[in-house]
């Protein structure tokens, strides 16, 4: 009996230390303070930290118009090779952008998430994600003004029966304000466009750049610096000497295209050796920045849609954290007092087992690195409520098996291994429940998921197990022979069910 | 007490409410799915001032008259303190920039949106002219060369260019009437750059004021505010023109451009870098303090170090906006179809595992017992839900799933106590020993649901907006699946008992 004790509570020691440790790491015990803040090693989710979460996907039905083109394209590599690729430059795009522990994974159905904890910039980071940034140099036809005069309305639209001549495309230049914003037609809703008449021949595509950075102009306005590859340089240069306007009346302009919105067409005017140039599109700073990046990190192979955006300004996230640890404090004073009033000292070992649930619970989810979310949080306050049940089912037990005449010590022994099997059983499902959240579950709620299963794993051992152990080591004193359990509240609420005797 | 002998008036109970809900379910047209479910964008903006209901009319309006069909809802009860909206629209990528341009055209009228007047903050610097070879956009622009083939190009356009391009605020106090909102423009990198741009700003207003400088000490009284001492000052400055090895300036006679080049230099130093961001990082600790949301630039002057005159700078420059955008969560159609399959089958998966666990620890009738009181459970709590108005979110599904996990408990509890009762009386009428059973773990049933509910009602009274509804749920889900697991489950078990019973009988015969 007494070797079984040792054990006991050499297990429970081992057991509270880990989850200390694990809380708390060593080498943060610098200070007491440590232990006042929330545990640093908790990872926080992105709607308690604030942050960003995005699914993305590509486009299938540009794999599918393209497989129709091209019959060697075998739809399902094609797919996954695309789902790669626009991982590894998603990855690098990101990367660039300067997030701290961004998380990108792969889903299942094609799918990417991106997950950018503590970002303060959302808008900025979905358009560094979006758009294809397919860079291109294309010529602008030879006779654009003239055409472009022919074939559209004011606001730049096709006039309707016009055709565009073969191998040329109607591709637009958005103007924009020295404040980088949009320019309006007079009904303020809609862009002022520009057409442009643009050859559908890639003269020079973004996988010819060697580097693109920002820069700024005389003019103060940031600009796009790149320099080709050297193959490409020389491409370059025998195209502006091929298409070099030798007289005032010959115009020849190259378009450069991103993703399909011209960004400029300026006139070659002469040969240019060197390879290098500089793209200006009207673009503040951090567009400017976003579209280097992207060059930097190549296009695409395929356009995607956002499926899905979770964003959590920070102060919302912080605002729920309060809340939520007030919601489970609040929840625990309540049932703490609730089995006092009920189980008197019984009572206050499910109390004291209570306190190391919880205390064990952090301490493993900051062991498995589990991530805390707002549901989570709902979870434990859950846990809480549902944590006592294991001690008020061992505890009706052995209030009946003293009613029934037993003494206080057969009366525990019989009522733990009665109860075991019942409280074995029904903690069982519920954790066939948590598996199956974890398992369909998205984001927040594999959070609760794993909470929820933390919690009966770790409620099992306290309100087992450690009440046990408490009850040994009082009984074990030969000057406690009385546990009260019993309570006048108790005895009070019982009038109102019915005689459970018989 | 006959529990089990009273059962068919607890199914009546129960019929009447599921039918109720399932009504309430179809004169609503199906669940009301929340954005994760039906598709769509939620936003959630936090004004400074209370949202009034006048308020509220004066942003539908907005928002109609910019063509975006949107629902808007007072988050949280309306009240005094009330000062958050949700708005639902349909999914749109755009669907922030959109509001927020709306919002600030209408509401913060002496604002552009920050990121605009990046732009604006860059000065010339030494390395900031790239490429050599200009192009300028637009009609009559031309690509020249003037440069010979294999020349360097005085451009450095690597990342370090860059960082020494956007400093130096040149004109953005030109323009009073834009600011920059320092609401939006929480990162504190951002801040920190723009803090730089001020003292860089500053100094060489400050200098071009008051030359010339007879003499070292008067150019320290007038640096003194920058944090500059006397011996940086010495190591940069000189104040006549220094000899052709002397890397030191004349501080008299740079122009313009060449002052802010210095002074980017020296602001742009490990020490001043700390600094900048060291305030700034105490500018957003203080914002992210007060809600996100601060009302006055002034209320930064106790988070800053520096002198007042830098201060008043700063504010010339910016703003604060009566709102941000607190959350944003846009679900496209397709993939909401694809959560609501998923959701429906992470029931129906954990239903039919708990049938197969309590088939295999109890007997297939004891299963479908349980199965059937929680279809009940989970019945009656979405119709419930629907007949509250309360949107089916991916959280509700959440809770749903844990009320089952609930349930079952208590349920198998109750199985438990018949096993155990029918193995010790092996003859008695098994209607008697589940009443009795019932009964017997009735105080343990109670007892537990009490203490759940205590923390559950905590989580609902106290946890805030984002997780009320999930509180709701659970404990609708409590007092229901109690209910079933002492008046529903058992009867079912023993109705269908009864019913293998005269079959076996008819067989026997």
């Amino acid at each position: 009996m007494l070797k079984n004790l040792t054990f006991r509570i050499v297990l429970i020691a081992v057991i509270l230390i880990v989850s200390l440790v694990s809380l708390y790491p060593v080498k943060e015990w610098k200070e007491l303070e440590t232990f006042k803040g929330f545990p640093s090693t908790i990872n926080l989710g992105l709607d308690l930290q604030g942050g960003m979460h995005l699914i993305i996907q590509v486009n299938n039905k540009y794999i599918e118009d393209l497989a129709a083109k091209d019959k060697s394209i075998d739809v399902k590599e094609y797919t996954k090779d695309a789902v790669q690729k626009t991982l590894e430059i998603i990855r690098n795009r990101i990367d660039q952008f300067g997030v701290a522990e961004p998380s990108i994974k792969k889903l299942a159905n094609d799918r990417i998430e991106i997950e950018l904890p503590g970002l303060r910039d959302p808008q900025r980071a979905r358009k560094l994600i979006e758009g294809q940034a397919v860079l291109e140099f294309k010529m602008v036809h030879k006779e654009n003004d003239v055409r472009v005069k022919e074939l559209t309305d004011e606001k730049g639209d096709l006039l309707p029966g016009k055709t565009v001549p073969l191998d040329y495309k109607l591709l637009y230049e958005y103007p924009k304000t020295p404040e980088g914003l949009p320019i309006m037609l007079e009904d303020g809703k809609t862009p002022k466009k520009m057409p442009y008449l643009i050859s559908d021949k890639v003269e020079l595509r973004g996988d010819d750049l060697r580097t693109a950075d920002v820069n700024i102009n005389q003019e103060n306005k940031p600009i796009i610096a790149f320099k080709l590859k050297p193959n490409a340089a020389v491409a370059f240069e025998q195209l502006t000497e091929k298409y070099r306007e030798r007289n005032e009346n010959e115009s020849n302009r190259l378009a450069i295209v991103l993703d399909n919105n011209v960004l400029m067409a300026p006139h070659i005017k002469s040969r240019i050796p060197g390879g290098e140039g500089i793209i200006e599109g009207g673009f503040n700073l951090d567009e400017a920045k976003n579209i280097a990046i992207k060059l930097r990190s190549g296009a695409l192979p395929v356009p995607i849609d956002i499926l899905e955006e979770q964003t959590v300004g920070p102060s919302l996230g912080s605002d729920s954290i309060q809340k939520g640890i007030k919601a489970a404090y609040i929840g625990s004073i309540g049932v703490v007092l609730f089995m006092i009033l009920y189980y008197l000292a019984f009572g206050i070992i499910a109390d004291i087992a209570l306190a190391l649930n919880l205390f064990m619970m952090f301490g493993f989810l900051a062991f498995i690195g589990a991530t805390l979310t707002l549901p989570g949080i709902a979870g434990i306050a859950l846990t809480i409520g549902m944590a006592v049940d294991a001690n008020v089912i061992i505890y009706e037990r052995i209030k009946e098996e003293m009613r029934l005449g037993k003494k206080l010590r057969g009366a525990i022994e019989t009522g733990y291994s009665k109860a075991f099997i019942t409280i074995a059983d029904s903690n069982l499902t519920t954790i066939i429940i948590a598996i199956v959240l974890y398992q369909y579950g998205a984001g927040p709620i594999r959070g609760f998921a794993v909470t929820l299963m933390l919690g009966i794993i770790c409620s099992m051992f306290a309100g087992i197990f450690i009440t046990r152990t408490i009850l040994i080591i009082l009984l074990n004193n030969n000057k406690i022979s009385a546990i009260p359990i019993f309570s006048p509240f108790a005895v009070l609420l019982d009038r109102f069910l019915p005689e459970a005797k018989k | 007490m006959d529990i089990i002998g009273k059962r068919n008036i607890f199914f009546t109970i129960s019929a009447i409410v599921i039918i109720a809900g399932l009504i309430s379910i179809l004169s609503h047209k199906g669940l009301k799915y929340g954005v994760d479910f039906a598709g769509g964008a939620n936003l959630i903006v936090k004004f400074g001032e209370p949202v009034t209901v006048e308020k509220l009319d004066e942003i539908r309006t907005l928002l109609n008259s910019n063509n975006i069909q949107a629902n808007i809802q007072i988050f949280g009860k309306l009240g005094s303190e009330v000062n958050k909206i949700k708005i639902s629209t349909a999914s749109d990528p755009l669907i922030e920039s959109k509001i927020t341009g709306i919002f600030q055209k209408h509401f913060d009228k002496d604002i552009i949106e920050s990121s605009a007047v990046d732009g604006k903050v860059a000065a010339v610097g030494e390395n900031s002219t790239a490429g050599g070879k200009v192009a300028a956009a637009g009609e009559n622009s031309a690509v020249n060369a003037e440069t010979a083939a294999g020349e360097i190009p005085a451009a450095n356009v690597g990342a370090n260019g860059v960082d020494k391009a956007n400093v130096g605020s040149v004109n953005a106090a030109d323009n009073a009437s834009s600011k920059i909102d320092i609401n939006l423009l929480k990162s504190s990198a951002q801040i920190s750059e723009n803090l730089k741009a001020i003292f860089i700003q500053s100094a060489v207003e400050s200098v071009l004021a008051s030359r010339p400088f007879n003499d070292m000490n008067s150019l320290n009284g007038n640096l003194k505010k920058f944090n500059l001492s006397e011996s940086e000052l010495n190591a940069i400055f000189i104040l006549t023109d220094a000899g052709i090895s002397d890397v030191r300036k004349n501080i008299n006679s740079l122009d313009n451009a060449g002052l802010i080049n210095v002074f980017t230099d020296i602001f742009s130093s490990v020490k001043f870098i700390e600094y900048f961001n060291a305030n700034a990082n105490k500018a957003v600790d203080y914002i992210d303090k007060s809600g996100g949301l601060i009302k006055s630039v002034e209320d930064l002057n106790q988070v800053f170090e520096f002198d007042s005159t830098l201060f008043d700078k700063f504010k010339s420059q910016f703003s604060t906006s009566s709102f941000i955008v607190e959350s944003v969560s846009m679900v496209g159609p397709s993939i909401g179809a694809d959560y609501r399959k998923k959701g429906a089958l992470a029931i129906i998966v954990s239903l039919i595992a708990i049938l197969a666990y309590i088939a295999w620890r109890f007997e297939i009738e004891y299963a479908i017992g349980a199965v059937i009181a929680l279809g009940h459970d989970v019945l009656i709590t979405i119709g419930i839900f629907s007949m509250l108005d309360k949107e089916f979110t991916t959280q509700i599904l959440a809770a749903l799933l844990t009320l089952v996990g609930y349930s079952i408990n208590d349920t198998i509890v109750v199985y438990d106590r018949i096993r155990e009762n029918l193995k010790a009386g092996a003859n008695s009428d098994i209607e008697k020993v589940m009443n009795t059973s019932i009964i017997q773990t009735l105080s343990r049933t109670t007892m537990t649901s009490l203490t759940t509910m205590i923390a559950v009602a905590a989580i609902y009274y106290f946890g805030g907006e984002v997780t009320k509804d999930f509180a709701l749920a659970l404990l609708i889900g409590i007092i229901v699946g109690t209910y079933s697991s002492i008046f529903v489950a058992s009867p079912v078990v023993l109705i269908w008992k009864k019913k293998e019973a005269q079959k076996n009988r008819a067989v026997k015969k």
